[in-house]
C-alpha cells in the first residue's frame, strides 16, 4: 500500500481542489449553456440550475466517500478501484471504457473550440493545423506533471475572474420582468431542463483520477464543495443574465448566447468583446484538455505498465490531432456532444453511487469472511 | 525529443496560418447599407465605405507613393431580397469589401411594407456584424440619401449614426439591432425603428416606424410622441417634454427622469386590464412670463399630468387599432400573469384596457423668480 | 576539504604538462619578466625568495619581511614564521599549493632551491577600483555603494551591513584552470540548510575552466539552462544583497565580479527596485504596478498591433479606425514587416548605445530616436502609430530593474509578433500560453519560480505586486522555507500600534 503513494513533490496542496473542480466544470459548453437550459423550463431555468448544483454536491459526497474508504485498500483512484472491485480482467475493460470516455471528452472540448474559431474568427483556420499546435502546447504542460496542470487550472481561474464583472454591462439592456412569473413551470419541464443542464456540470468527476495527488485529502473536502458551489453560482448568474438580456424566443435561435451577448459589449479600445472573449477561452481549454490527456495517458499506463506515460501521451495527442482533423461539420460535433453528455450523466449519477454501494457490499463480505 | 518538437512547431505555425487576412488599409469597410424595394422580390442595394485617406497624410513628405486615396465610396446594384450586399457588390470593389464595421442599415418604406424577415434572419445569423448597428427607415429613397452630399464632411454613415445615437440619448426610445431582434423574436412584442429623411443638405429624424412582426404598419411623428412611447418602454434620464398650456403658450420640462411600473389584472380573461404608472421628474428652464413661479407647482404640474395621461392612453388605443405592440404589452401581461395563455393573446390584445397613471414632479424652475 | 581534493585530482588528470618538481616550476616561471627569484644571503641564514612583483605588495615586503631576514636570530624557516609580523604564514611541502599561492601574490621562502619545503608569506597586493556608485541599478534614495571587482572588499561591504557572527562565508574554488574564489554567504539560523547544501553541491559539480562573472556562474548553475528567463538575480548593490540575506536567501560572491548572485528567487523579484523599500508603501506599490504594466505592454503591444491590423479590424473603435488607416495608408509593408523593421531598429540603437563610448552613445540616441524615426515615417517605411507603440514599449522594457530579465523580455516580443502575423490574436494567446507553461515548470534552486502566484502563497504576496507596510511583513518569504520564519515579533508591533490610538484632541 505504501509503495503506491505518490511522491510528495508531485502532489498539490488541498486548496487547489477548488480550482481544479470548478475549472473542469466550466469549459466550452458554458457558451451554449443559456439556450440549452432554458429550452423547457424557460424563465424558471434557474431553479433547475440550482437543483443540479445540489445534485453535484451529492455526487461529490459519494465520490469523496468512495475515495476516502478506498485509501485503506490501495491507491484511491478509479483505475485501481476498478481493478480491486472487479478483478484484473473486467477492471481493465472498464478502465479502457473510462479512458475512451475521457479521451472523447478532451477531443470534444478541442473540436468544439475550433468550431467556434471557425465560425467567428478564422473561417479558414485548418482544424489539423490548430490541433497540432495546440497538442504541442498540451504536451509542454502535461510533461511537467500534475503540478503544472494544476497551475494551469489555477491561472485559468485567475484569468476568468474579470469575466464575472462583464455581467454588469447588461444593466442598460436588462429586462428583469422576463424572470416573472416565478415557478410557473411543471416538474416535468424543470427536470427536463435539469437533465439538459447536466452536460454543462460534468467534468468534476475527474477527481476520481487525481485524488491521490492531493496532499492531506481530508482538508481538500471543503474545497471540492466550494468548487462545485462556485460553478453553480456561475451558472446561476449566467442563466439569469441570459434570461434578462434575451427573451425566450431569441434564446431559441442562438447557438452561443454568451458570445452573442459579448457582441454588444464595448470597451474604450475594444469595440467587440466577443473576439477577445473567444481568444480568452483558450485559457479555459488548456488545463481541461491537459487534464484529459493526463488521465488518458495515466490510464494507459495503469492498464499496461509496460507503456511509459510520456509515450502514451504522445500517442494520444497524435490521435487527438487526427480526430479533430477528421471531424468536419457541426452535426458530427453535436452527435459526439450528445453521446458524451449521456454517458457522463449515467456515469456520474448512476455508476458512481453504484460503486459506493458495491464498495459497501464488499466491506460487508470481507467482514463476514473474517 | 524536446528540441525536435520545438523545431517542429515552426512549420506548424505556417500550417495553421494559411488564413485570409484583413489588413485594415487593404479592405473596404462597409459602414452603411441601403435597401430600396422595387417590387417582385427585387431590391436596389447601396453601400457606402468611408474614404479615410482623401487628404493624403500630413508629414508624409510625398514619400511612399500616393496615399490610397479616392477609393470607391459607394456602389449599388439590383439583387434579390435578403442577399448579402457585400458579395453582390464584390465585382465593383477595388479591394475586398468587408461588413464587420457596419453601422446603419437603411430601408425604404416599400421594403418595410414588403417585410424585413429575410434581412433580420440574416443579421441574427451573421457573426461578423456587431449588435449595435441601427436599422432605420428612410422617408423617400435610401440610395439617394446615401449618395448625396451634405453640409458635413464626415462620411454619411457616421452622420446618420451620430444623429440617431444622440437622439436616443434623449427623447427617442433605444432601437438598434439588439432591440429589434429582441422584439422580433420575442413572443407578443413588435419591433420599431427610427425614421430619417433627407431635407436639402440635412438629414432629419422625423419619427418612429411601427412594425407588425417584420412589416411596416404605421408611424409616430415627432419627438413628442417618441417621448410618450419612451416613457412606456424604458426608464430614462434626459428627455424633454413641451407642454402647451394655452394656445401658443409653452412650458418645457427638461432633464426628465422617467420611470415606469406595470400591473396586470385578469391577464387571462377576454379583456385584460393593464395599469401603467409613469413617474416623471423634471426641471423647468424655459418657462413662460405669464406664469408665476408658484403656478408651476400647482397648475402646470397637474396640467402636464393629465395631458400625458390622455396622450398615453390615446397612443395605446391607436396601437391596438393597428394591432401592433411596440411597448410589449403582451410580454408585460405574461410577466404578471400566472399560467399566461399565450396562444389567445393576439385575439385578446385589441380588447385589452390600458390605464395610465402619471405622476409629474417639478424639481426646480431655474434661477429667477416671477411673482 | 572535499572540493579541494576533487580539484586536485582533476588538475592531475588534465594538466599533464604542469611542472612535476619545484625546480621545473621555477624554471618555467623565470621566463616571465615580473617574476623575482633570488638567493638571500645573510650571516646566519640563507634562503631563496620568489614572488611576482606584479602581484605582491612590494612596499610591505621591503618594510615587513626583508629587514627581519637580516636579523641575527633567524636561523631557520620556523624562526621566520615566528618573527615576521605578518599573520597566517604557512609551511608546506605541497607543490600545488605553492604554485597557486604564488599566483595569488604570496611570497615563497625556500631553504634550498630544489626542495619544496617552503614558507608561504601572504603579501597580496590589494589593488582595484574604489567602491563607487552603482551604475546599472541606480536608485534615487538609499545607499550609493556598489560592489567592486575585489572579493574581499565585497565581503567587507556585506559584513558592515550584517554585523553578526551568524553571517557565514564559505570559500570554495571554481574553474578548473582559473581556480576562481567563490564565496557562499548566508546567515546561519535564517537560511534554509537544504538550500545551502544544494548550492554547495552545484558549485562542486560545476565543470568550467574559468569564471569571470556572477552572470556566467548563474548561467552555469541555474535549474534550467535553456530557459530565456534568468533564475538567479545578479545585483551590484550590497544593500539589496544584505536584504536578501536577511530574508534567508543565499548570496554568492565571485572574485573579479562586481555582482553578487542572489538565490533562490521568484519571478516577481526581478521587477522590484531597491527604491521600493525606501519610499512609503503606496508609492512603492504604484511604481511596482507601473513596472508590471510596462512589462505586459512591452511584450504585447506591437504584437497586438500586428494581430489587430492584420485580422481583427472589427475590434478597432470606429473613431480610432480613421487615424490608424490614414497612418497606414502610405506604408508599403504589411503590419508585421513594419513592426519587425521598427523593432530591429530599436534593438540596433540599443546595441549601438551599449557598445559605443558614453559620449558618442548619447549622440546615437538622438540621431536614432529623432532623425531615423521621423524619416522612416516620411519614407513610408512605418506608420506613426506603430512608431509611438514601439518607442513606448522599448522604454517600458527598460523599466525592469534587472538587466538580464529586461533583455529576456525584449526578445520575447519577436516570436509573439511572428505568431500574431500567422494566427492573429489567437497566435498571441498561444505564444503567451507557451511562455506561461514554461514558467509554470521553471524552478529556482528547486523552488517554484512563479511562486507567490502559483503555488498561491498569500503571505508572500505581501511583498510582490503590492508592497504592504513593513509592519505587516512580519514573516520571511515562505518559498525559501527559512529556518526562522518570523522577522520580528508581530505581537509587539501591535502593542506599539495600540498605544497610538487616542481619541480626538486627547
Amino acid at each position: 500500500m505504501q509503495q503506491n503513494r505518490i511522491n510528495e513533490t508531485h502532489q498539490v496542496s488541498p486548496v487547489n481542489a477548488f480550482f481544479i473542480v470548478t475549472g473542469s466544470q466550466i469549459v466550452v459548453n458554458i457558451l451554449k449553456f443559456q439556450s440549452v437550459v432554458t429550452e423547457d423550463a424557460e424563465q424558471d431555468a434557474w431553479i433547475s440550475v440550482l437543483l443540479m448544483g445540489l445534485g453535484t454536491l451529492l455526487v461529490m459526497w459519494c465520490i469523496l466517500r468512495l475515495l476516502n474508504n478506498e485509501q485503506n485498500y490501495g491507491q484511491p483512484d478509479l483505475f485501481s478501484i476498478h481493478k480491486r472491485f472487479f478483478g484484473s480482467w473486467i477492471g481493465n475493460l472498464l478502465n479502457l471504457a473510462i479512458i475512451l470516455y475521457e479521451a472523447l471528452g478532451a477531443i470534444l472540448y478541442l473540436r468544439a473550440y475550433i468550431e467556434i474559431l471557425n465560425v467567428w474568427l478564422f473561417p479558414r483556420l485548418s482544424p489539423l493545423g490548430f490541433a497540432a499546435i495546440f497538442s504541442l502546447l498540451i504536451w509542454t504542460v502535461v510533461i511537467g506533471g500534475f503540478r503544472t496542470i494544476t497551475g494551469a487550472f489555477f491561472l485559468n481561474f485567475i484569468y476568468l475572474l474579470p469575466l464575472y464583472f462583464i455581467n454588469t454591462f447588461i444593466f442598460s439592456d436588462a429586462h428583469f420582468s422576463n424572470l416573472l412569473p416565478m415557478a410557473d413551470h411543471s416538474m416535468a419541464d424543470l427536470s427536463n431542463s435539469l437533465i439538459k443542464a447536466s452536460s454543462c456540470f460534468l467534468g468534476f468527476e475527474s477527481i476520481l483520477f487525481y485524488y491521490p495527488f492531493i496532499k492531506r485529502p481530508k482538508l481538500a473536502v471543503k474545497w471540492c464543495y466550494f468548487g462545485l458551489l462556485n460553478t453553480t453560482y456561475t451558472y446561476l448568474l449566467l442563466t439569469i443574465q441570459g434570461l434578462v438580456y434575451f427573451n425566450i424566443g431569441e434564446l431559441r435561435t442562438l447557438v452561443w448566447p454568451v458570445l452573442t451577448f459579448w457582441k454588444s459589449i464595448h470597451f474604450p479600445l475594444v469595440d467587440r468583446f466577443e473576439y477577445i472573449g473567444i481568444i480568452y477561452w483558450l485559457t479555459v481549454l488548456i488545463p481541461n484538455v491537459s487534464l484529459g490527456a493526463w488521465i488518458v495517458s495515466r490510464g494507459v499506463k495503469q492498464i499496461a505498465p509496460v507503456i511509459k506515460q510520456k509515450y502514451a501521451l504522445v500517442a494520444f495527442l497524435l490521435i487527438l490531432t487526427a480526430v479533430c482533423a477528421i471531424m468536419q461539420s457541426r452535426p458530427q460535433i453535436e452527435w459526439i456532444n450528445a453521446l458524451i453528455s449521456h454517458i457522463g450523466f449515467y456515469l456520474v449519477f448512476v455508476y458512481i453511487p453504484f460503486l459506493l454501494i458495491w464498495q459497501w457490499l464488499l466491506k460487508i463480505k470481507e467482514g463476514k469472511s473474517q | 525529443m524536446r528540441k525536435l518538437l520545438n523545431i517542429a512547431a515552426v512549420p506548424l505555425l505556417f500550417l495553421g496560418g494559411c488564413m485570409q487576412d484583413n489588413i485594415i488599409d487593404d479592405i473596404l469597410m462597409v459602414e452603411a447599407e441601403g435597401y430600396d424595394y422595387i417590387g417582385n422580390d427585387q431590391v436596389i442595394g447601396t453601400i457606402t465605405t468611408p474614404n479615410y485617406a482623401q487628404g493624403g497624410v500630413s508629414g508624409s513628405g510625398g514619400g511612399g507613393g500616393p496615399a490610397t486615396a479616392s477609393m470607391m465610396t459607394s456602389a449599388s446594384a439590383i439583387t434579390y431580397d435578403g442577399r448579402s450586399l457585400v458579395e453582390k457588390l464584390t465585382p465593383e470593389g477595388q479591394k475586398a469589401i468587408r461588413a464587420g464595421k457596419l453601422r446603419v442599415q437603411l430601408f425604404n418604406e416599400a421594403l418595410l411594407r414588403h417585410g424585413l424577415k429575410k434581412l433580420i434572419h440574416f443579421r441574427n445569423q451573421d457573426p461578423d456584424v456587431g449588435r449595435d448597428l441601427f436599422l432605420v427607415m428612410v422617408d423617400g429613397n435610401s440610395k439617394d440619401l446615401l449618395q448625396s452630399t451634405y453640409q458635413t464632411a464626415i462620411p454619411v454613415s457616421r452622420y446618420i449614426y451620430d444623429l440617431i445615437f444622440q437622439n436616443q440619448q434623449q427623447n427617442y426610445p433605444r432601437s438598434n439591432l439588439s432591440t429589434v431582434l429582441y422584439n422580433y423574436y420575442g413572443y407578443n412584442t413588435d419591433p420599431f425603428m427610427p425614421i430619417i429623411k433627407k431635407e436639402q443638405d440635412h438629414i432629419v429624424l422625423t419619427g418612429i416606424a411601427l412594425l407588425k412582426r417584420d412589416q411596416y404598419v404605421g408611424r409616430l411623428n415627432g419627438q413628442q410622441e417618441a417621448f410618450l412611447l419612451k416613457t412606456l418602454i424604458e426608464n430614462f434620464n434626459y428627455g424633454f417634454y413641451d407642454y402647451t398650456f394655452k394656445p401658443n403658450q409653452h412650458v418645457v420640462l427638461e432633464n426628465v427622469n422617467s420611470s415606469r411600473h406595470y400591473d396586470v389584472k385578469n391577464g387571462n380573461s377576454a379583456e385584460p386590464n393593464i395599469y401603467a404608472t409613469v413617474t416623471l421628474k423634471g426641471y423647468v428652464r424655459q418657462g413662460n412670463p405669464l406664469l408665476a413661479t408658484q403656478d408651476y407647482y400647482s397648475e402646470i404640474q397637474t396640467g402636464i399630468q393629465s395631458e400625458i395621461k390622455r396622450a398615453l392612453e390615446k397612443m395605446v388605443v391607436g396601437f391596438q387599432k393597428m394591432d401592433v405592440d411596440p411597448i410589449g404589452i403582451g410580454d408585460i401581461a405574461r410577466s404578471y400573469t400566472r399560467h399566461f395563455d399565450e396562444r389567445s393573446w393576439p385575439e385578446r390584445y385589441p380588447r385589452a384596457h390600458f390605464h395610465a397613471k402619471v405622476k409629474v414632479m417639478l424639481v426646480e424652475t431655474g434661477i429667477s423668480n416671477v411673482r | 576539504m572535499f572540493w579541494k581534493k576533487k580539484n586536485d585530482e582533476a588538475m592531475k588528470e588534465d594538466q599533464g604538462a604542469s611542472p612535476k618538481t619545484i625546480e621545473d616550476l621555477l624554471l618555467q616561471l623565470k621566463k616571465s619578466p615580473d617574476f623575482s627569484h633570488y638567493q638571500h644571503l645573510s650571516d646566519t641564514f640563507q634562503c631563496w625568495i620568489s614572488f611576482f612583483s606584479s602581484l605582491v605588495n612590494v612596499e610591505s615586503i621591503h618594510r615587513d619581511i626583508l629587514p627581519f631576514l637580516y636579523k641575527g636570530n633567524i636561523r631557520s624557516l620556523s624562526d621566520i614564521q615566528e618573527q615576521i609580523p605578518i599573520e597566517k604564514i604557512e609551511r608546506t611541502n605541497d607543490l600545488k599549493l605553492i604554485q597557486s599561492k604564488l599566483m595569488e601574490g604570496c611570497l615563497i621562502i625556500q631553504e634550498k632551491e630544489s626542495s619544496p619545503k617552503s614558507l608561504i608569506v601572504p603579501t597580496v597586493l590589494r589593488e582595484g577600483r574604489q567602491v563607487q556608485q552603482p551604475e546599472i541599478e541606480t536608485s534615487i534614495i538609499g545607499p550609493k555603494e556598489a560592489f567592486v571587482e575585489s572579493l574581499d572588499t565585497n565581503i567587507s561591504l556585506l559584513r558592515k551591513r550584517i554585523p553578526i557572527p551568524q553571517f557565514t562565508v564559505e570559500q570554495s574554488r571554481v574553474g578548473k584552470v582559473s581556480n576562481t574564489r567563490v564565496c557562499l554567504t548566508y546567515i546561519k539560523g535564517i537560511a534554509n540548510e537544504e538550500n545551502v547544501n544544494t548550492v554547495r553541491q552545484r558549485l562542486q559539480d560545476l565543470e568550467v575552466d574559468h569564471l569571470f562573472d556572477a552572470s556566467t556562474l548563474s548561467l552555469n548553475i541555474s535549474d534550467n539552462n535553456g530557459s530565456p528567463f534568468p533564475q538567479f538575480i545578479d545585483t551590484e548593490r550590497p544593500d539589496r544583497t544584505a536584504a536578501a540575506l536577511f530574508e534567508g536567501k543565499i548570496a554568492l560572491l565571485i572574485d573579479g565580479s562586481p555582482n553578487s548572485l542572489i538565490l533562490p528567487t521568484n519571478v516577481v523579484e526581478y521587477f522590484l527596485a531597491s527604491d521600493d523599500y525606501y519610499t512609503s508603501w503606496y508609492f512603492a506599490t504604484a511604481y511596482r504596478l507601473l513596472r508590471l504594466f510596462a512589462v505586459a505592454f512591452s511584450v504585447f503591444s506591437s504584437a497586438i498591433y500586428v494581430a489587430i491590423l492584420t485580422y481583427h479590424y472589427q475590434l478597432i473603435p470606429i473613431d480610432l479606425l480613421g487615424s490608424l488607416i490614414t497612418s497606414r495608408s502610405v506604408v508599403t509593408f504589411s503590419p508585421m514587416a513594419e513592426a519587425i523593421v521598427l523593432e530591429l531598429m530599436i534593438e540596433l540603437l540599443r546595441e549601438a548605445g551599449a557598445r559605443l563610448p558614453t559620449k558618442v552613445g548619447q549622440t546615437i540616441g538622438i540621431v536614432g530616436g529623432i532623425v531615423i524615426g521621423t524619416a522612416s515615417v516620411q519614407a513610408g517605411f512605418t506608420s506613426n502609430v506603430l512608431l509611438i507603440l514601439v518607442a513606448m514599449s522599448a522604454l517600458a522594457a527598460f523599466t525592469t530593474p534587472n538587466y538580464r530579465m529586461a533583455s529576456a523580455i525584449r526578445l520575447l516580443r519577436f516570436p509573439i509578433i511572428v505568431a500574431a502575423q500567422f494566427l492573429g490574436l489567437l497566435g498571441v494567446a498561444l505564444c503567451f500560453a507557451f511562455f506561461v507553461s514554461h514558467l509554470l515548470k521553471l524552478t529556482s534552486l528547486g523552488r517554484p519560480f512563479i511562486e507567490p502566484i502559483y503555488p498561491l502563497r498569500i503571505s508572500d504576496l505581501r511583498d510582490s505586486f503590492i508592497r504592504f507596510p513593513f509592519t505587516m511583513q512580519s514573516e520571511r518569504p515562505m518559498f525559501l522555507r527559512p529556518n526562522d520564519t518570523l522577522r520580528y515579533n508581530k505581537e509587539r508591533v501591535k502593542q506599539k500600534a495600540g498605544k497610538r490610538e487616542p481619541d480626538i484632541d486627547e
